[in-house]
C-alpha cells in the first residue's frame, strides 16, 4: 500500500457506505436513531408534525425533514390522512416497527442481565402480539381477568 | 353558576373542538351533592367520547377520557343475574347509563346520579369483587403501566374494596397561557383519547366476547 492510500479498514467502510444495507441506512447517522427512539417512546397513536417530532426527538427540524422519507420508506412512520401540514405517526403494524420494538426490548432485557428470560419470552411470544413484551403480558393478564369475570357472571 | 373565565375557557375549547374536526355532544352543568358545581363539554373524536371539564376558580380545563367497567357491566347484565347477586329484581329495560359527577375536590366519579348505588351497579361490583385478588392486582398494575405516559395523568379506579372498576386518562390545558394554541389543544386531545382508547380496547377485548360489551 502506498502512502497516499487509505487504510484498508477505511476503504471497506467507504464501500459499505457507498452501498448501504437497510440497517446501515437507518443507523449510520447521528440524528435518525434519535428520531426513531422518540417514535418508539411515543404514546400509542401520537401524531406529530415535523417540528413537534424534532422537538420530541431533540433534533433540528431540518434533520426530521431529511429523514422522514427514510422512515416512510421503511414503514416506520405513516402519514396521517387529510392533514396540512402533513402529520406523522408511528406505524404500529409496520414490519420494521414491530422488529424495532422487539429488538429494543431484547437489548434492554439482555443489558439488565435477563438473557435467559428473553429467550423464554421470545419462544412464548412467537404467536402473540409482537409489538411489545409488556403489551403481550397485559393482554394475557386482561384475558385472565376477563375469564374470571365471565365465570362470576355465571 | 359558571364563572366567566370558566365559560370563556370552554368557549375557546368548544371552538377548537370543531376546528380539529371533533364533534360536541352537549355542555352540562353538574351539581354534585357535595362540592362545587362544574361544567362538562362532552365531545366525540370519531366514536370515542371525551369530556372537557371546567372548574370555577381554576385556570385550567381538564380533558378527560373515562371508562367505567361497573357501568358497562351494569347495562349488560340481565334481570336474573342482578337478582342473583343482590336479591333485588330490576327491569333491565329501564336501566340507563349514568352521568359523571364530581366529589368536589377535583376528582370526577361516575355513577352518583339519582340512586348512588342501584342494584345493577351493586351486582356489577359483586361480580368484579369475586375476581381473584392476585389477578386483579396484576391486571391493574399492567394496565396502569401500559397506559402511563408523561403527557397524561392515568388513574385506575377501584371499588371500595380495591377491585378494578375503570380508569381515567386526563390532561390539563391552560387556555390563558401564551403558548396555548390549536396545535397544543389537538395534541392534548389526541394524547388523552389515543391512550384512553388503547386502555379501553384492552378491557373490551378481554371481556367483549364473554359479555358482549362494545365500545360506543
Amino acid at each position: 500500500m502506498s502512502q497516499g492510500d487509505p487504510p484498508e479498514s477505511e476503504s471497506i467502510k467507504s464501500r459499505r457506505r457507498a452501498n448501504p444495507s437497510s440497517w446501515l441506512e437507518l443507523t449510520d447517522n447521528q440524528t435518525l436513531p434519535l428520531v426513531v427512539d422518540a417514535l418508539l417512546d411515543s404514546p400509542p397513536g401520537k401524531e406529530y408534525n415535523k417540528t413537534e417530532l424534532a422537538n420530541f426527538a431533540g433534533v433540528s427540524r431540518e434533520s426530521v425533514r431529511e429523514h422522514i422519507e427514510t422512515l416512510l420508506k421503511f414503514g416506520i412512520v405513516e402519514e396521517v390522512d387529510d392533514t396540512t401540514p402533513t402529520r406523522y405517526r408511528l406505524n404500529d403494524h409496520g414490519k420494521a416497527t414491530v422488529s424495532l420494538f422487539e429488538l429494543n426490548s431484547a437489548l434492554n432485557s439482555v443489558a439488565s442481565g435477563e438473557k435467559e428470560n428473553v429467550e423464554l419470552k421470545q419462544s412464548e411470544q412467537s404467536d402473540a402480539d409482537p409489538l411489545l413484551e409488556n403489551r403481550s403480558r397485559l393482554y394475557d393478564t386482561a384475558m385472565e381477568f376477563g375469564d374470571q369475570l365471565g365465570e362470576n357472571i355465571g | 353558576m359558571t364563572s366567566n373565565s370558566t365559560q370563556e375557557h370552554l368557549d375557546i375549547a368548544s371552538d377548537y373542538v370543531q376546528k380539529i374536526g371533533d364533534e360536541i355532544a352537549y355542555q352540562q352543568t353538574v351539581e354534585p351533592t357535595n362540592g362545587e358545581e362544574f361544567e362538562v363539554l362532552m365531545c366525540f373524536k370519531g366514536d370515542s367520547k371525551y369530556g372537557i371539564y371546567g372548574f370555577p376558580d381554576y385556570d385550567y380545563l381538564s380533558i378527560v377520557f373515562e371508562y367505567s367497567l361497573l357501568e358497562r357491566l351494569a347495562v349488560s347484565l340481565d334481570s336474573e343475574t342482578i337478582e342473583n347477586h343482590t336479591g333485588e329484581y330490576v327491569d333491565t329495560d329501564e336501566i340507563a347509563e349514568v352521568s359523571p359527577e364530581n366529589t368536589g375536590d377535583g376528582e370526577i366519579i361516575i355513577g352518583a346520579e339519582q340512586d348512588e348505588n342501584p342494584p345493577e351497579i351493586r351486582a356489577a361490583k359483586s361480580i368484579v369483587e369475586s375476581i381473584d385478588e392476585e389477578i386483579n392486582e396484576r391486571f391493574i398494575f399492567d394496565l396502569f403501566q401500559q397506559s402511563s405516559y408523561p403527557q397524561v395523568s392515568t388513574e385506575i379506579k377501584r371499588t371500595e374494596n380495591g377491585y378494578f372498576s375503570g380508569f381515567s386518562i386526563r390532561r390539563k390545558i391552560f387556555p390563558d397561557d401564551s403558548g396555548f394554541n390549536l396545535t397544543e389543544f389537538n395534541n392534548s386531545v389526541q394524547s388523552v383519547v389515543s391512550i384512553g382508547v388503547f386502555a379501553e380496547n384492552t378491557v373490551i377485548e378481554s371481556l367483549g366476547e364473554k359479555m358482549q360489551l362494545s365500545s360506543e
